[in-house]
């Protein structure tokens, strides 16, 4: 059963964001993590990258030979890498939606966090898709 | 009766066929549509590697440029493939029955009936690895370069040979699969491109490649014809899932992207080579 941290908010594209201030910390949600299966490696952008939100800022790679791209809820400049995941790329699936976590971004627009998701609403989403209880 | 959308079988090169899969995966990201089947065949001999893989594990470059094999970067995840003789699919649809949003493996599967339905029409008997409690076995973890070395989860064997690799990319609540039917195994080749005989499934003396991998021709004894088991498979597909296919050309605008994603992403040695290099 996927847990859906009350703290957070949510993308449809299963990515979650931690607001700080003008920063975001992005990863992907432990029901993303549950439908990907075991990770075998991420790419993500460096340091200074500019990301746009609903644009792609990188991919994840399972062992079941899917590659699942990441959507970013935000746009903005990343400010920071996740380096523990060069170390061990499992923590995305141990603790996805806090050591796991994949970027930070200094946002350009906190407007855009209106269109995210609680986590309510979040489980209502993945709910119509019928995969969780 | 749903209505799918058929591209009939084509033969192209490595680069041109990495672009279309990816240009019809965007078009219906971007605007929706039915699902779309397609074959297709390589013009020659092409290698293609996974999106992440690090083109320096174990594939001999040299060779493959000595002897004008291709090297192409998939869209999707998972090992190296050298496309010879072969029959490749690609299916791209938004994830709605038969597929789901949930668990990867749930598409390898529904997509898995119907190529063994093909199969089975050509009297190749043909299941799926780890389809069952006992079979468990069958599915290893790769860390090898080569995708045909060890079955993943629900690709197809025949006497528990691999005789289709699949692979996926997923965005914006689409997918596109796409996998290779070997309708022969050149193992002289592949011992070529994949210099290391371990990576090929050669764990110990008598464990050779032909132990691990199969194709039509080794399980039928006759040279089959790529458009001829295009054929066949469509017919699967039809009487599997109940839909009708509406046959018919790429799109003005997917042909476009396609061509966009020839010259600025398939061709280009920055995503073909990838963060690793060549070197």
């Amino acid at each position: 059963m996927p847990v859906f941290s009350d703290d957070l908010l949510y993308s449809r594209e299963h990515v979650w964001v931690r607001v700080d201030g003008d920063f975001a910390v992005i990863g992907i949600t432990d029901y993303a993590q549950e439908k990907l299966g075991e990770v075998l490696s991420v790419e993500l952008p460096e340091v200074e990258f500019e990301i746009e939100r609903d644009e792609s800022f990188g991919a994840i790679e399972s062992v079941e030979k899917a590659t699942v791209e990441l959507i970013s809820p935000v746009s903005g400049e990343v400010v920071s890498v996740n380096e523990d995941i060069d170390d061990d790329v499992g923590i995305i699936n141990s603790d996805p939606q806090d050591t796991g976590w994949l970027i930070v971004v200094e946002m350009q627009d906190l407007d855009e966090l209106d269109d995210l998701l609680d986590a309510k609403e979040y489980h209502d989403f993945v709910l119509q898709e019928g995969e969780v209880d | 009766m749903e209505t799918w959308r058929l591209l009939p079988f084509k033969i192209a090169n490595a680069f041109e066929n990495m672009a279309m899969d990816e240009a019809l995966f965007r078009v219906l990201q971007e605007q929706g549509g039915p699902p779309v089947l397609r074959f297709y065949g390589w013009e020659k001999p092409s290698l293609s590697v996974g999106y992440s893989q690090d083109l320096r594990d174990g594939i001999n470059l040299r060779y493959c440029r000595q002897s004008g094999i291709d090297v192409v970067r998939r869209p999707t995840g998972g090992k190296a493939v050298l496309h010879d003789r072969e029959l490749t699919y690609a299916v791209v649809s938004r994830e709605k029955p038969p597929f789901t949003p949930a668990g990867l493996i749930r598409n390898y599967q529904a997509i898995g009936l119907c190529l063994i339905r093909g199969f089975s029409a050509l009297g190749i008997d043909v299941r799926m690895a780890g389809d069952k409690p006992g079979n468990e076995k069958d599915v290893i973890k790769n860390r090898r370069p080569v995708c045909f070395a060890v079955p993943a989860p629900f690709e197809l064997l025949s006497r528990g040979r691999k005789i289709c690799g699949s692979a996926q990319v997923r965005s914006r609540g689409c997918f596109l699969q796409h996998g290779s039917i070997l309708l022969e195994f050149d193992g002289a080749m592949n011992g070529l491109v994949f210099a290391n005989p371990h990576d090929l499934g050669n764990d110990c003396p008598g464990d050779d490649m032909e132990s691990r991998i199969t194709s039509v021709r080794a399980e039928t004894g006759a040279s089959i014809e790529a458009e001829t088991l295009s054929a066949v498979m469509e017919r699967a597909f039809l009487d599997v899932w109940n839909i009708r296919f509406m046959e018919g050309e790429p799109t003005m605008k997917e042909q476009e992207l396609k061509k966009d994603l020839m010259r600025n992403k398939y061709t280009n040695p920055s995503w073909n080579e990838g963060p690793f290099g060549s070197s």
